[in-house]
């Protein structure tokens, strides 16, 4: 059964990208809008793998959203992509429990090595 | 502001460009020459910091918003949905590099998040105060305009490029 990866980010251009580059390595994508939602997402979406969230969205942004979930005791792996490369944000998201950055544009190779490498165990 | 500071701000917002375009596969021409244009389409974003803030505007044909979509979802036909959320996450992207450029100046701000508008001939008015940069990009499929608004306080310092305070560049991952 294929693993589900919730990915999270307001452009829905970028969540087609990076749908795209994960369906055809053999992943399932549930989608969300922005941290709030994604926030909902994880927390109903018992199965998923792993997450991939966006920094800068309305309403939650990603850091907010990877606040929140360390606070809920989740442990579902979250990998930042985003624009910002601003090394304390990256610190930011590291002691939040984030487990790992890209910044954007992104490589759809090294996007889905880093997901395959994410969800081995 | 000075004309120091508008000379690094502009050239930052070439460098920024120039990387972006490249990225997307686009063989775009930036320039401060600015031939007369028919936008309809456009974007903004705020960032602002202490000492420094302003906005990044963007303004376009769709048909340029439309040819520089990333290359995996460019296939199908673009309906207004998709040129107007791209041309969102393209103003996001543009002004993060321009942000991660600033960060080696010792200048950090943060970020807004797009607002995108349709009209008619759409132009930026600069208001009273000038703009501090300003530039057009061309390509085979129309052009667009980047327009930076920038105020900042008197205390505000732009340093020397230091190697040792870097945003992570683009395209890179880190796992930690």
């Amino acid at each position: 059964m294929s693993k589900k990866v919730i990915v999270i980010d307001d452009s829905q251009t970028v969540r087609q990208q990076v749908g795209l580059a994960l369906t055809q390595a053999g992943f399932q994508v549930v989608e969300a809008v922005d941290g709030k939602e994604g926030l909902t997402t994880i927390q109903n979406t018992k199965d998923a793998a792993m997450a991939i969230c966006d920094v800068n969205m309305p309403r939650m942004n990603g850091l907010e959203m990877l606040e929140a979930l360390a606070q809920a005791g989740s442990k579902l792996p979250v990998l930042m992509l985003t624009t910002e490369g601003q090394p304390q944000l990256i610190e930011r998201a590291k002691k939040s429990g984030a487990k790992g950055w890209i910044v954007k544009p992104f490589k759809a190779e090294l996007l889905v090595a880093a997901v395959k490498k994410l969800t081995a165990a | 502001m000075n004309e120091t500071l508008i000379a690094v701000l502009g050239s930052t917002l070439e460098a920024a460009a120039s990387g972006l375009f490249e990225h997307l596969g686009v063989n775009a021409l930036i320039t401060e020459q600015l031939d007369p244009v028919k936008h309809d389409i456009a974007c903004s974003v705020g960032f602002a910091s202490p000492t420094l803030r302003g906005s990044l505007t963007l303004t376009a044909e769709q048909n340029f918003v439309s040819a520089c979509r990333p290359l995996e979802v460019r296939s199908g036909e673009a309906d207004a949905a998709d040129i107007s959320d791209w041309m969102g996450e393209l103003g996001n992207q543009l002004l993060g590099r321009f942000k991660n450029r600033l960060i080696s100046h010792g200048v950090i701000v943060e970020l807004g998040t797009p607002a995108v508008l349709y009209g008619f001939q759409i132009q930026r008015h600069s208001g009273r105060l000038p703009l501090a940069c300003v530039r057009q990009v061309r390509s085979e499929s129309g052009t667009l305009m980047i327009y930076i608004d920038a105020h900042a306080t008197p205390d505000f310092q732009m340093l020397e490029p230091d190697s040792d305070n870097q945003a992570m560049p683009e395209g890179e991952l880190a796992l930690f």
